[in-house]
This record gives structure tokens, C-alpha cells and sequence, in this order.
């Protein structure tokens, strides 16, 4: 029996096999600026690389969430944003106003997220199964703008913080560069609930009849499998996973209301680029992101700096990578690394 | 002259020729730019209280929501002129919204105050009913910039992508190497961004024993939130147009670590206690230059019209441009204030600041966390008109 992983690995042998000369030749020129940034650069190149590593984590763990709605419900959920921001302030509320530790929190304000979510599945969601995706990504807008306006009513407008464990406050010295302690632990994070979503989609009969669901409603249903259930339950997760990231989000840098919007489309991004339906493909899609993000400035310099062309050195060029990255990949494959056939189409 | 007429500090007392001021408040009031937004307008609240007890005008408030959307703001300004029939207006966070609003506003002959800094708004934007309340971005740069000399000898600089980061960059860059200091490095960050390390390795990487965060609303708090968690909290700090309410979402720790802020208002000020106290009673909110800025628009607004006894546009215009400001606002800001006849800014002090020990941050009966270091006159950091390349 194939497992989605081994599955992944097939697919990239397969796309490796099949690749252009000239898309061969890309890859050799990456690579080349790589090491010409690297011989340049050597400190700041490594310090952007662990950096970037680190940060295409933390957009896995804002993305996962919605690799699993989308990837195996079909919701195109644009409230994953606004669940990933009520996990900040769930953890606010329970941190700095009950005065209760962050390890609480850290557990408590996922499920806080994961009920609400309960609710909004139950009497919205529900309702859209079967309609076509814009149905779906239209009422959980509407659910975004009413979570934003409900938060802003119980928190206020003000930018908030809360406190964590100096354990996880000091940065930490890895040798070659200095990364945040925080950021290693949502990496950390990341990396369990990567692993654990993975065994329950493909190690349980749980997740079997899940993914059986997807295929086909119908004769999954028939052989007895309560599917309204466990699509429930896997929004339930889902938002989990959004509100633990919300969490950390949160914890490392604050919130504030526009929290719910800052990431959704990065999020996207990750999913489409990965491909959608691929939880292995979001992990990489992160990585890739994240790693371009930090480095494509360094590249650029080391560039600018050996052919005394400064115009190459383009500032501000990194805002501007996740989606030339996204376009770069969608024209050589048009699912992302590993995605599905038949979705959207 | 207007100026003249001015002095008497609205002395129409009793509405003049008019008994009813309608105002327009413009700004953001959901999204994250709400916490400002909602800033101008408790300011602006204030102050039509104070206009009604002092002048016995009648002040009636119409607000509009921006959404912090340039598209969205304009919408909100046409139907604030046309259904409610307000006859000036205020209000914006960004200069972005200001730009847009403005220039409707003062072509259809409505008075406006906009709260943008960019130098734009006075200067190649500048319209003859637009008038800008808060200090220019050169103003706020010229202020930061010979602080940043002398407590820094090497500079990496951060700037926001858009003409309002740019125009900083270049103004602190030129101030800080004609003082013969170096800047070892930049980097123009998005706005809003969603994470500055990157940007903060290569800062780090460039020794620089300073860093200027030219970075616009909560980018600043971000930027300096992950200063404080890669350990370079000692590397010094500056900014050169910093809001109060940036840091009260962080840590103390957070706002002590800034070595030079540029600010148009401060709670430090010695100035302006009751007004303090006022905006944290009734508002129940921390005062920061945003009430400033509200409070400022519409007293001077609605004065302009008692005093001109007309709110027609060009009657109000003839009281702004050279006007020197007699009322609370003295009181609230400290120095000399007048409306600048030849681009309509308010010339005005701006203040550099420093973040306090976190033991000396106060919180009650609001907070204040930053320690005011000296003020710089309006007309030591202000463009010359001729600079300010503004043509009416």
C-alpha cells in the first residue's frame, strides 16, 4: 500500500525525470548564485539560510491548518486567518488576564479556536459541502470580517502582547548564527504536529475513511462511515492547527486585529505552491518560500557586488518572492509540487 | 491679515455670522489602523466640546470609515459632502488616503486636514483647501537626523517601501554623512511586513553600531519586537516619527531600548496636562499624538470659520494661510504654531524622545513610557517653501 509520502517521493522522481533541459539549466544557475553568495557573504549568507529555514516553518505551521480543509474537505477557508488570529488572543486572554502560564495557553487557546470552529462548521459550513469552492470562500470572508469586529468589541483596537517563558525569550547561539529561542520552539512545534497530522491521516482508520471520503462521499458513506462527522472533525483540527500557530505567532512578536489578514495569502500561497491536497508539499513549499525570502536579497547583493552592476541589487525585492516563487512553480507544474488532480477543475 | 484676525483665538465668541459647524472625521475606525484612527477622532471630540463652551457654536461630528483604503476613504468623503452636507473635514491615517481625499476635498471646495506626514501633502500634493496638521516626514527626519550623529557613529538603515520611507531615508542619510557619519547599509522592507529578520541579520552582519527604523505604524513594533528576541538589543536605535501607541502593545523592554525617537507630540511634554488627563478619563485611552492631531485639526478648523463667519472654503482659507495658532492647542503643544502661508503646513516644534528605564514607565492614569530628550523650533527643521516644491 502507497502512503501519501511515498507517493510524493514517486511524483519527484518522476518530475525530476521528466524536466527540461532548460529548467535544468535554471537549477544549475540557482545553484551557481548560491555558492557565489556564499563564497561572498559567508556570514550573512548562513545566517539568512537558518534564518529562512526557520521562517518557512513557521509559514508550515500558519499553513498546515489549511493544506488539511482544503486538501481533504475541499473548503477554500479564508477564516483560517481569523482562527489563527483568535488563538493569539485566546492565549492573551489567558496569559495576561487570568494570569495563567503560557504552557497553558498554549494548549487551551487551540481548543478555544477548535470550538468556535465547531460552530462555524456546524451551522455554515455544513450547508456548503458540495457547492462549488467560491461558495465556500465567500461565507468564510464573512466569517473573517464578523471574528475581526467581534475581537476588536472584546480586546479593543490596541496592539497587544503577552508574556513568555524566559526559557524561550533569550536567543540562542547555534555557532553559526543566532537565531530566536522562540522561533526554534515554533519549529519545534511544527515539526510534532507535521508528524502527528501525518500518522493520523494515514496510520488510522480515522484518517482512511477521511481520505476515503474525499474520493468518493458516496460509497464511503454507504459502507457506514459517519462522513458529516468526521469532516467536522478535521475542521476541528484544522483550526487547531490555525489557532496553535496563532499562538506562537502571538507569543513571539504580539497582535493586533489585522493579524487575520497578514498571513491568509501567504498561507495560500504555501498551499498552492505545495500543492493542494499534499501535506508533504506544504512542508516543502514552506521551506522553499521561506528560504528564497531570506536569501534572494543576499543573492542579489553578492551579484551586484562581483559585476559592479548595483541596479541588480533591487530593493525591497523580497516582498515581492513568494509570488514570483509561486509563479515560477505553477508554470512548470501547474498543481504545485505535489498536488492532486481533479481539484478545481 | 488672517494671521492678524487670528490672535483673538476665535474672538467671534458666539458663532459670528454662524451657529452650526459640521465636521467630517475621515479615518480609519476598523482594521489595524483602527487604534489611530480612533486616536484623531476621541481628539477631535474633545475639542468640539471645548470649541462649544468657549465660542458657543454649535459643532456636529459626521464620521466616515477609511478602512485604511485610499478607494474606500474617498467614497466616505463624497458622501460625507453630499448626504450629510459637512462643511469641512479631517481625519487619516495614512498619507496614502490623504493624497486621495484631499485632492477631492479641495477641488469640490471642502476644507480638509489630513494627519499624513508624507512631505507630498505640502508640498508636490499640496492643494489650496488641504492643510497638514502633522509635522512633514523632512520635518520629523531633519529633527532625528543630527541626534542620530551623536549617538552613533555608524548607521544601517531600515525604510519603508513607499515614497514616505524613502523620502526619510534619504533625508536622515544625507543629515547623518554631511555630519560625517557612515551609513553601512540599507534596505527598503515591505510595508506592512510580516518579518524583519532577514533585514536584521544583514544589519547584523554589518556592525553598524546603530540602527535607524525608518518603518512606518506596526512594523515598527514588529521590527523592534524581533531586535529584542535575535539578542541585538544593544545595538542603538532610532526612529524618526514615532507614535507612543506603537509600543504599549509590547513589552517595557521593548520601548526602553529606543535611543532616539522623532515625535510630533508627546505624553512627556510638561504641557498640556489636563488635555492628558481628559483623553485618558473620557476616552479612556492612553494619550498619544493622534489625539493631538485631532484635537489640533478641529479647533483649528472651526475657529477658522468663526472667525471668518462663513464656512465657505476660500473664506476659510483666507484665516488659515498665515495664522498663528491662539487657543488650547498652545497650551496642549507647547511653542509657536502658524499655518504656512505658502504650502498650508503647520509649523510647529517636533521632540525627540528616548525610551525610559522600564522602572520609571508610568502607566496611570496613563501611560508614558518614553523621556523627552529636547525640542527643535518648527522653523530650525521645516523645508523652505521653495523646497517644499509647492504650487497652488
Amino acid at each position: 500500500v502507497s502512503t501519501p509520502a511515498g507517493r510524493s517521493v514517486s511524483q519527484l522522481q518522476r518530475a525530476a525525470a521528466e524536466t527540461s533541459p532548460a529548467w535544468l539549466a535554471v537549477g544549475l544557475g540557482v545553484l551557481a548564485l548560491l555558492t557565489l553568495s556564499f563564497a561572498t557573504q559567508p556570514g550573512l549568507f548562513v545566517d539568512n539560510a537558518v534564518g529562512g529555514f526557520v521562517y518557512g516553518m513557521i509559514l508550515v505551521m500558519i499553513a498546515l491548518g489549511l493544506s488539511l480543509i482544503l486538501g481533504l474537505m475541499g473548503v477554500v477557508n479564508f477564516a483560517h486567518g481569523a482562527l489563527f488570529m483568535l488563538g493569539a488572543y485566546f492565549a492573551f486572554q489567558v496569559v495576561s488576564i487570568l494570569g495563567l502560564s503560557f504552557w497553558v495557553a498554549l494548549v487551551v487557546a487551540p481548543l478555544l479556536v477548535g470550538v468556535v470552529s465547531l460552530v462555524v462548521e456546524l451551522l455554515i459550513l455544513r450547508r456548503l459541502y458540495g457547492e462549488g469552492p467560491i461558495i465556500g470562500l465567500l461565507a468564510t470572508f464573512g466569517v473573517t470580517l464578523m471574528l475581526e469586529e467581534l475581537t476588536r468589541a472584546v480586546w479593543g483596537n490596541a496592539p497587544l502582547d503577552f508574556a513568555v517563558p524566559a526559557v524561550l525569550s533569550a536567543p540562542t547561539d547555534l555557532g553559526v548564527t543566532t537565531v530566536s529561542t522562540f522561533r526554534l520552539f515554533t519549529v519545534a512545534v511544527t515539526v510534532v504536529t507535521v508528524v502527528l497530522v501525518y500518522l493520523l491521516i494515514t496510520r488510522t482508520s480515522f484518517g482512511l475513511t477521511v481520505r476515503a471520503g474525499v474520493q468518493d462521499r458516496e460509497m464511503t458513506t454507504f459502507l457506514g462511515a459517519n462522513l458529516p462527522v468526521r469532516f467536522t472533525a478535521m475542521f476541528f483540527l484544522g483550526s487547531v492547527i490555525a489557532g496553535l500557530g496563532g499562538v506562537l505567532r502571538g507569543a513571539e512578536v504580539g497582535m493586533d486585529t489585522g493579524m487575520a489578514q497578514e498571513f491568509i495569502i501567504l498561507a495560500f500561497i504555501v498551499v498552492v505552491v505545495g500543492g493542494v491536497g499534499s501535506l508533504f508539499g506544504s512542508v516543502l513549499s514552506g521551506i522553499v518560500i521561506g528560504e528564497s525570502v531570506f536569501l534572494t536579497g543576499v543573492v542579489l547583493d553578492s551579484l551586484a557586488s562581483v559585476t559592479g552592476l548595483p541596479w541588480i541589487a533591487i530593493d525591497g525585492i523580497s516582498g515581492l518572492v513568494p509570488y514570483l516563487v509561486m509563479i515560477v512553480v505553477l508554470l512548470v507544474r501547474p498543481r504545485g509540487f505535489f498536488g492532486v488532480e481533479g481539484f478545481l477543475e | 491679515m488672517a494671521g492678524c484676525t487670528g490672535a483673538t483665538g476665535g474672538g467671534g465668541g458666539g458663532g459670528g455670522g454662524i451657529d452650526t459647524v459640521k465636521v467630517g472625521v475621515i479615518t480609519s475606525l476598523s482594521g489595524p489602523f483602527a487604534v489611530f484612527g480612533q486616536g484623531e477622532l476621541d481628539g477631535a471630540r474633545l475639542a468640539k466640546q471645548d470649541l462649544e463652551e468657549e465660542l458657543g457654536v454649535t459643532v456636529e461630528i459626521e464620521t466616515g470609515d477609511s478602512e485604511t483604503n485610499p478607494d474606500v476613504g474617498l467614497e466616505r468623503m463624497k458622501r460625507l459632502v453630499t448626504r450629510d452636507e459637512v462643511d469641512v473635514t479631517l481625519g487619516g491615517v495614512s498619507s496614502a488616503m490623504g493624497l486621495k481625499v484631499g485632492a477631492w476635498a479641495s477641488d469640490n471646495g471642502v476644507p480638509y486636514v489630513t494627519m499624513g506626514a508624507s512631505n507630498a501633502m505640502s508640498g508636490s500634493a499640496c492643494a489650496e483647501n488641504m492643510y497638514a496638521v502633522y509635522p512633514s516626514n523632512t520635518m520629523l527626519a531633519n529633527g532625528i537626523g543630527n541626534k542620530m550623529s551623536e549617538v552613533a557613529d555608524s548607521w544601517y538603515l531600515f525604510y519603508s517601501d513607499y515614497t514616505w520611507g524613502q523620502t526619510a531615508y534619504q533625508t536622515v542619510k544625507g543629515i547623518l554623512e554631511a555630519n560625517g557619519k557612515t551609513v553601512v547599509g540599507a534596505d527598503a522592507t515591505p510595508f506592512p511586513n510580516d518579518d524583519f529578520t532577514s533585514y536584521l541579520n544583514a544589519a547584523n552582519d554589518s556592525e553598524a553600531e546603530g540602527l535607524g527604523l525608518l518603518v512606518a505604524g506596526l512594523d515598527l513594533r514588529l521590527a523592534t519586537k524581533q531586535l529584542l528576541n535575535n539578542g541585538m538589543g544593544d545595538m542603538k536605535t532610532a526612529m524618526h516619527q514615532l507614535e507612543d501607541i506603537v509600543y504599549w502593545g509590547l513589552s517595557k523592554e521593548a520601548a526602553s531600548v529606543m535611543d532616539a525617537g522623532g515625535q510630533a507630540w508627546t505624553p512627556a511634554l510638561d504641557t498640556g496636562q489636563e488635555f492628558k488627563e481628559r483623553v485618558a478619563a473620557e476616552a479612556e485611552a492612553s494619550p498619544f499624538v493622534r489625539h493631538y492631531m485631532g484635537y489640533t485639526a478641529m479647533d483649528q478648523l472651526v475657529r477658522a470659520a468663526v472667525r471668518a463667519e462663513s464656512t465657505a472654503a476660500e473664506d476659510i482659507r483666507a484665516e488659515m494661510e498665515g495664522h498663528e495658532v491662539d487657543s488650547p492647542v498652545n497650551d496642549i503643544k507647547g511653542g509657536d504654531l502658524y499655518w504656512r502661508e505658502c504650502d498650508h503646513q503647520l509649523v510647529q516644534d517636533v521632540y525627540l524622545v528616548e525610551g525610559a528605564d522600564t522602572g520609571s514607565m508610568t502607566d496611570e492614569p496613563y501611560r508614558q513610557w518614553f523621556d523627552l530628550l529636547e525640542s527643535q523650533a518648527g522653523d530650525d527643521v521645516v523645508d523652505s517653501c521653495e523646497a517644499s516644491n509647492c504650487s497652488f
